[in-house]
């Protein structure tokens, strides 16, 4: 049996209520719903996406997309609150390279840095990345104190320390390594954001 | 590189935001969005310091001037941004070509992103702008080009593209290099940045349109600053404000390396009741109203938002955008035989004589 799913469900997270309206192809409003808001959002918008299914009854399995529009995030960044750090990785090369990464981002909400030592600083986990791939990831102090892939070794055997000698094939094996990839990630370079 | 040509006149990183306003406006919808450009100009001004601004009278024997400009669909531009190398690419095969160092750049168009590159261009490059450009506004083919009204034959291009690619064209004329360069965009992905048309002291004068980077950052920072938008833009502009009102239907689709479309305008407050429509090519061509033109190319169509006044250009249009439709008359290079041959309303392959526009307003049409 082929059901046909010719319904919609627009779902509004707002400030204080969370709506939802099931429309069929001619924009008539088949089934609608007011929650409050939850503080994890979530919350809200399963209640009322729960609501308005079990007004449908049946006619639920005609559901064939369901929209979400929030303005949550906008705001979240506009107050500067309840913001996750998120890592952007942005695929251009070979063309925008007239444009830094994150150029006209404010920089309160930047952080980038090829530092390790300030990446252990700010950080929790690491993913580290050969050639566009995860080779490795974990906790941070874990990942950077007990590095498993060679690569993760050869970049940290590449941070120069005070008082050992440089090991000069470590570092050219990581920098060899780097090479193809589509941004620096060798040690000792950091860019605006770092310190 | 530091900046040799000595100059009274300076662009410098804060008029970079006036400048791109400004140009948006003279886009007339096209020639790309400023956005992006604007901050890497910026940044390149703030790093490199000011650029300086020379007119056309300031050029001695000493000076070449090189016109440069990106070349594709704005829809593409938007995503796909230009590549760090290309200006240094252009510039070393344009003194290879030319047999002479280049002391300045000129913008093909002051309109869009074309008006707002070209600085920083000129920063990175250690190169002096002209105050003048090719167009006074945007246009979307390379024909339609100041110098080529002029006369001025146009012995070489170069063009670079972001993966690394480079072609000099020698076209026996300006439609061949529209032609020949508009594939090779194609062929690069709809983008390609080029470099043409070099000018001297003796072939500048009375071949490009003066004044026109220093016109586009007074036109920005009167409307940054404007307590009205709207109605101090069209003052600043001495335009008129066709309709107030809401876009109703935007139909627009990207054909052999263009935008191509309309826009339907329905009047809001007292143009309630009232329907415009625009048509598009890159740029707002014409303005019809029950079948009346209210006003066509190459004068100027401005479709800015109703409350900033900030210009929108054609492939950022959508369906409810409250706006203002502003048009005002163009250069009067372009009113010759040869300018309206070049860029009229025939040339976009409307069958409509051009009306000037400020006559248009004073006669029948309102």
């Amino acid at each position: 049996m082929t059901a046909v799913r010719d319904l919609s469900v627009g779902i509004d997270v707002g400030g204080t209520n969370t709506d939802a309206v099931v429309l069929d192809p001619d924009h008539r409003v088949l089934a609608w719903t007011k929650q409050p808001t939850t503080a994890d959002v979530t919350g809200g918008i399963r209640s009322s996406l729960t609501a308005v299914l079990a007004d449908l009854g049946a006619d639920r399995a005609r559901v064939g997309r369901i929209m979400l529009g929030t303005t949550h995030a906008t705001n979240a960044i506009v107050r500067r609150r309840d913001l996750a750090r998120v890592a952007v990785i942005r695929l251009g090369a070979p063309a925008a390279t007239e444009f830094p990464p994150l150029v006209g981002w404010p920089d309160d909400l930047l952080f980038i840095s090829h530092n390790l030592a300030v990446v252990r600083y700010v950080s929790h986990r690491i993913c580290v990345m050969q050639h566009g791939r995860i080779v490795e990831e974990g906790e941070t102090e874990a990942l950077l104190d007990d590095p498993r892939h060679p690569y993760t070794v050869a970049l940290v055997g590449a941070v120069p320390v005070l008082g050992r000698k440089f090991d000069a094939d470590t570092a050219a094996a990581a920098s060899l390594r780097t090479s193809r990839a589509t941004a620096p990630t060798t040690s000792g370079h950091s860019s605006r954001g770092s310190s | 590189m530091p900046q040799h040509r000595p100059s009274d006149r300076w662009v410098t990183a804060a008029d970079v935001a006036p400048l791109a306003a400004g140009a948006a406006i003279f886009g007339t919808g096209g020639g790309g969005a400023v956005q992006t450009e604007q901050l890497a100009v910026e940044l390149a001004l703030t790093e490199r310091g000011p650029v300086s601004l020379l007119s056309v009278a300031d050029l001695d024997a000493d000076d070449a001037v090189i016109v440069m400009s990106a070349m594709g669909a704005p829809s593409v531009g938007i995503e796909m941004l230009p590549a760090a190398h290309q200006p240094e690419t252009l510039l070393r095969h344009a003194e290879q070509l030319a047999g002479r160092p280049i002391t300045a750049v000129m913008a093909a168009e002051i309109g869009g992103s074309n008006g707002v590159a070209p600085v920083g261009w000129a920063s990175r490059l250690g190169l002096a702008v002209l105050d003048a450009d090719g167009m006074g506004r945007a246009f979307p083919e390379a024909t339609m080009i100041a110098m080529n009204v002029a006369g001025l034959p146009c012995e070489w291009a170069v063009m670079s593209d972001v993966v690394g690619n480079v072609a000099v064209l020698r076209p026996i004329d300006l439609g061949w290099l529209e032609r020949q360069a508009r594939s090779l965009t194609v062929a690069s992905g709809a983008l390609a940045l080029g470099a043409h048309y070099l000018l001297t002291a003796a072939t500048a004068p009375g071949a490009v349109i003066e004044g026109t980077v220093s016109r586009a950052i007074e036109v920005g920072r009167a409307l940054l600053t404007a307590a009205d938008p709207v109605a101090d833009l069209a003052e600043a502009l001495g335009a008129t404000v066709l309709v107030t009102g809401k876009v109703v239907d935007v139909e627009r689709r990207t054909e052999s390396g263009f935008t191509r479309g309309s826009a339907s305008i329905e009047g809001t407050g007292g143009d309630r009741g009232r329907l415009l429509r625009v048509e598009i090519q890159n740029e707002n061509l014409v303005v019809l109203e029950d079948g009346l033109v209210l006003a066509t190319v190459p004068d100027l169509i401005s479709i800015v938002d109703s409350e900033t006044g900030e210009a929108i250009s054609t492939e950022l249009l959508r369906f409810g955008h409250r706006v203002a439709l502003l048009a005002w008359a163009c250069d009067p290079l372009w009113r010759t035989p040869r300018g309206l041959e070049l860029a009229g309303p025939r040339a976009f392959g409307y069958e409509l004589d051009y009306a000037p526009f400020g006559r248009a307003v004073d006669g029948a049409l309102r």
